[in-house]
């Protein structure tokens, strides 16, 4: 069953589905192109998944948009400090269409980050990642660690102060560790301070590296996907099974739209400012990283200086770092066969658990230095994230 | 974005599996075709700013060209001919550039005053002044263009072109009349 | 700890300033006894001053007293003990080992003066606070003086009891500076050092030698300028006791830097220091001074801007008036005055008719002096009318450069208001709020222009700032046209999604209910064919991976 079998064809249509043929039939022949597509789009798929099964294509989709929209931004971008701010501007406000190519690109990576967030929620809920899957959730959770890495570099790249001084932060934070501490720091940013050095390493990370690794990963991802097949719901393994096209492509196709709507909504409603340009000898008010680091900007807060030998703040780090160890071990923490929620109560406490602890660290990440105001209330947050001081009216 | 190669998959997939068309009811079909414009609109919207974006150095301004002061008269005697540089204002990304890019052939002669751009008319190379031939000739592809700017000889399509020139408080004035010349 | 020492001096402060403020400090009610003797001993002394230097005692019964009291001292030390006797000590029946320690029974030198009778002899200056506060900070012994007790306590605090006591510097002040050693007389009497009218000589001996001021780079010409002051004048020429003297501003035993917060003769509290007799009517109206004056200051613009904001770029009285030399300015002074800071609105202000206009007091003509009121247009129509009639044509040219100017501040402000409010559309307002900042600096600039009163630089104004709103409007239009055509493509693409969106829908349910039909046919024949129900999507066997 495919599109054109539920089309009456007229008289036009009839020379155009010939002529179609004719080029399908010409490919076939020399590249088995259509056998291809055919074998990915005739992948056989329980009927009964629900949504949240389309979220990978959702991320495929904003991937693609990531592609697009950054080829078209570095057409004009200059990776340089004296000309990175002006240049982003002048997409911002002469360059046509400029604007919407900068936003769609600023919000389809949060957007993006998002959706792998939900897509992996998905897997873990589902118990997806159990055996013969293990390996693909790896290259899952690598996903995610280079699509994070996309973010920090990306968000340099404006040079405005938000992004100046959000990375010194960033790229500050691993100087704690003992002896690599200082190297790395220095690595990353190509010199003792966020300089033009930076910008250029950033910059070719962001648009030669990654992504190269994140095609890579992302081919192998959904190689390995149509070896296995879609995990079918838990308990619902021998459901009827339907082809891939047309009926999971659509349901896919109504996800990806309204990922697209919320997008344009989010360009056109709210979108990214572009504060000014990035100045070493000013810090700005309330410099915090990105929304997806906050809670570990947060954590590493908690910590005293020292505790017993080590400094507080390393302890903090490799913690936090542990819920990316967590996320890779998943498949052997939770080593049962069941992929039932009722057979996995433990895991599943420990992986709420942690969820639940990121969120609230976003959450205090977010008002920790904030004047939060509320039904006419405003109350103040301490660096902590605790109330302060609470003005009425 | 992606949504274009799925399509052509499915009618390619038509094609090997060459079911017929039959049995397809017309509100079903006036359905497909519906989503099928819907789908081109978005395709259309989508691809639109992309478009325009990437043709976006076209709708660059130049700076209106200002007279510029090029030399003092006296540098340029009756009968001498000399090369001097000037600024050709350009937009170049996000900035204005006003470098000294180009080069113009000032030549005085009885009564008059010439200013012709050294860009060869032919594929925009640099013409020199050869006073042995009394001719500029261009180093590419041998175009030759009198002292009064016509082409003499070899391929060039026209005449040099010209600048404005004035000569203002003993000084030599020019003045491009738009694009890069 | 430290801060109850501050209030005591503060406390101790205001008490002395009571004390050398009232006109006659011996009409104080309580301590009959004090009184009397504090009476007693400068009339004492006075009347032998009168009669010149002499030894002579007008009461042989008391000089006799004396002798007794001086004991043996007096033989050796005859020169001392003369000047000594006419002094509020001698009078008051102290005797020399009182302060000096020694022994003034025996009559041999070597014995009188030995360190196992407590001798102590002539103390270095530096030791000489702690050698007068032996009493003077005894409260008991002070007790039927009616003296204070804290002068010690002030004076080591103070500047010069910082320098002496604590940087060991002993050329600053210390107490026998300004009140004398064996000779010390009450303040009351006309020849201490400490007699009000003295006290700017006193101060002087000190504070107008260059070469001791050079070391703390402070100026020696304060006396100088204070005798020709009107307080100086006064004082000095009029003996009027009551206009300011050094003391009344810098403190007595008390005096910090002016610098410091707590001096008297800071900046900020300048301005009530000055009050302190300046608002006192009795004492004003014998000056023929208005006692509002402190007051209005408060009121106005400076007053408002250097207390309430606390800006202190702002004048205090000393800045228009100056300070030792401190004097009304005179009428062809007051715009040199003014134009010390508002040098632009001076210059121009030098080219306007009112410059040579006669009887005209410059600035405060329309500003008035004290209570400056916020300058602005209404000036024109108050102020004009002071000398020129409402149906004047200078009057009427007043209200028309007045009404032009109005006009064009409210131009700029509403460009102001437009970036503002299109400022919240999240667009880069670079360009725009810089064109708005330049209707302001043309605020500015137009201010002082207008002293010329000419009403060509109203016109200029008001065409600049028609200008301007004219560019940020059009700025504005175009940021608005920008988010309407956003705002319409969201709506388009919202909408042309929605339909997809809305078709694929009904497009899957279809397929849904007609597998399931036929899911639920192949089922029922499945079942009557005794077979298990297949595999549906069959698409996949030929190329399957696995």
């Amino acid at each position: 069953m495919s599109y054109l079998d539920l089309v009456q064809p007229t008289a036009g249509d009839r020379l155009a589905v010939r002529a179609l043929k004719a080029t399908a039939r010409f490919l076939e022949d020399r590249i088995r192109l259509v056998s291809l597509v055919d074998f990915l789009a005739s992948k056989p798929v329980p009927h009964d998944l629900n949504w949240a099964y389309t979220l990978g294509s959702v991320c495929l989709f904003l991937l693609a948009n990531q592609i697009v929209t950054g080829v078209l931004l570095a057409l004009y971008y200059r990776p340089a400090i004296s000309e990175a701010y002006e240049s982003v501007r002048h997409i911002e406000e002469e360059v046509t269409c400029g604007w919407l190519v900068r936003q769609l690109h600023a919000w389809g990576a949060n957007l993006m980050i998002l959706a792998l967030c939900f897509h992996m929620a998905r897997v873990l809920w589902y118990g997806s990642y159990k055996k013969p899957r293990e390996i693909n959730w790896l290259i899952g959770v690598g996903l995610l660690l280079a699509t994070l890495t996309f973010g920090f570099t990306g968000y340099l790249l404006p040079w405005d102060q938000l992004s100046y001084w959000a990375s010194k932060v960033g790229t500050e934070i691993p100087g704690a560790l003992p002896v690599i501490g200082s190297v790395l720091v220095k690595v990353m940013r190509g010199g003792e301070e966020i300089t033009g050095a930076t910008v250029g390493r950033f910059y070719t990370l962001h648009t030669l590296v990654l992504p190269g690794i994140v095609l890579g990963l992302v081919f192998l991802h959904l190689a390995i996907m149509r070896y296995h097949g879609i995990t079918a719901l838990p308990g619902k393994e021998h459901s009827r099974k339907v082809p891939f096209f047309p009926h999971h492509v659509m349901k896919d196709a109504i996800s990806i739209y309204l990922t697209l709507a919320v997008l344009y909504v989010l360009v056109v409603v709210s979108p990214w400012k572009l504060h000014e340009k990035a100045d070493a000898l000013v810090t700005p008010e309330g410099v915090k990283p990105e929304w997806y680091f906050l809670w570990m900007y947060q954590f590493i807060k908690y910590f005293p200086q020292q505790i017993g030998f080590m400094s507080g703040k390393v302890v903090g780090i490799v913690l936090s770092s542990g819920v990316f160890g967590l996320l890779a071990l998943a498949p052997v923490l939770d080593f049962g066969e069941g992929r039932l929620i009722q057979q996995r109560k433990l895991f599943m406490s420990l992986a709420l658990a942690v969820l639940l602890g990121v969120l609230s660290l976003t959450v205090l990440g977010y008002i920790c230095e904030r004047d939060i105001s509320l039904l006419g209330t405003t109350i103040h947050f301490d660096i902590k994230g605790f109330p302060e001081k609470v003005t009425g009216k | 974005m992606n949504r274009v190669g799925t399509e052509s998959g499915a009618l390619e997939d038509v094609s090997v599996s060459a079911a017929d068309a039959g049995g397809g009811l017309p509100r079903r079909c006036m359905l497909l075709r519906l989503a099928a414009a819907l789908q081109a609109a978005t395709a259309a919207a989508l691809g639109l700013p992309v478009v325009r974006f990437l043709l976006a150095p076209l709708r660059s301004r130049v700076a209106a060209s200002e007279w510029q002061r090029l030399t003092a008269s006296a540098d340029v005697p009756l009968g001498a001919t000399i090369a001097l540089k000037y600024r050709i204002p350009e937009a170049e990304g996000y900035r204005q550039s006003a470098a000294d890019t180009g080069t113009v052939w000032v030549a005085r002669r009885p009564g008059r005053l010439d200013a012709f751009s050294a860009v060869c008319t032919h594929l925009g190379c640099n013409v020199a002044w050869e006073p042995a031939r009394n001719v500029f000739a261009c180093p590419c592809h041998g175009g030759l263009f009198s002292a009064a700017g016509q082409v003499v000889g070899g391929p060039p399509p026209r005449p040099l072109t010209q600048l404005e020139i004035k000569e203002e408080g003993g000084a030599i004035w020019v003045r491009s009349k738009g694009n890069r010349v | 700890m430290k801060l109850v020492s501050q209030h005591h001096i503060l406390l101790s402060c205001s008490l002395l300033m009571a004390f050398s403020t009232a006109p006659v400090l011996a009409s104080q009610p309580e301590k009959p006894a004090p009184k009397t003797a504090l009476s007693a001993a400068p009339s004492n002394s006075v009347s032998s001053a009168a009669k010149g230097p002499s030894t002579t005692a007008a009461d042989p019964a008391a000089e006799a007293k004396f002798l007794a009291k001086m004991g043996s001292c007096a033989e050796c030390h005859a020169d001392n003990a003369t000047i000594f006797q006419k002094s509020v000590h001698g009078s008051d029946g102290i005797a020399c080992v009182d302060c000096h320690g020694g022994d003034s029974s025996v009559e041999v030198a070597e014995e009188a003066h030995a360190a196992t009778k407590g001798f102590v002899g002539k103390p270095s200056r530096r030791d000489v606070p702690a050698f007068c506060a032996k009493c003077h900070s005894d409260a008991k012994r002070m007790a039927n003086t009616g003296l204070p007790t804290d002068q010690y306590e002030q004076y080591k605090n103070s500047f010069h009891g910082k320098k002496v006591l604590v940087e060991g510097d002993s050329n600053a002040a210390v107490c026998t500076d300004c009140h004398g050693t064996h000779d010390i007389l009450s303040k009351k009497n006309p020849l201490a050092r400490t007699y009000r009218a003295n006290i700017p000589a006193t101060c002087d001996r000190c504070h107008g030698d260059d070469a001791k001021m050079n070391a703390y780079a402070i100026p020696t010409d304060q006396f100088k300028k204070w005798k020709q002051s009107f307080h100086g004048r006064a004082v000095l020429e009029k003996h009027d006791l009551s206009a300011a003297i050094c003391t009344d501003c810098h403190g007595k035993h008390d005096i910090v830097n002016p610098e410091d917060a707590h001096s008297r003769v800071h900046h900020l509290s300048i301005v009530k220091t000055c009050t302190r007799c300046h608002a006192d009517a009795e004492l004003m109206k014998r000056h023929n001074l208005s006692a509002a004056i402190p007051a209005d200051y408060v009121a106005g613009i400076h007053g408002i801007a250097l207390l309430k904001r606390g800006i202190t770029a702002a004048p205090a009285c000393t800045n228009c008036h100056g300070n030792h030399g401190a004097l009304p300015p005179g009428v062809k002074q007051v715009a040199m005055v003014c134009g010390r800071c508002h040098m632009r609105s001076e210059e121009f202000y030098n080219k306007s008719p009112h410059r040579q206009a006669k009887g005209f007091r410059g600035c405060i003509e329309c500003h008035r002096n004290h209570r400056i009121a916020e300058p602005g247009s209404w000036l024109f129509s108050s102020a004009c009318e002071r000398c020129h009639p409402g149906d004047s044509p200078a009057s009427a040219r007043g209200k028309a450069l007045a009404e032009t100017f109005d006009r064009a501040v409210f131009t700029l402000e509403q460009a102001a208001k437009e970036v503002k409010d299109a400022a919240g559309y999240g667009f880069s307002m670079e360009k725009l709020e810089a064109v708005v900042e330049e209707g302001r600096q043309a605020r500015v600039e137009v201010v002082p222009a207008l002293h010329t009163l000419d009403p060509r630089e109203a016109d200029r104004f008001a065409e600049k700032a028609t200008d301007i709103l004219k560019t940020v409007q059009q700025g504005v239009q175009q940021i608005r046209i920008r988010i309407l055509m956003r705002a319409g493509s969201l709506g388009m693409v919202l909408i042309v999604i929605m339909g997809i969106v809305f078709v694929f829908k009904l497009k899957i349910d279809r397929l849904h209910h007609e597998e399931e039909e036929e899911a639920a046919l192949r089922a029922a024949n499945g079942a009557s064919a005794g077979e298990p129900p297949a595999e549906p999507a069959a698409a996949d066997k030929t190329n399957g991976l696995s």
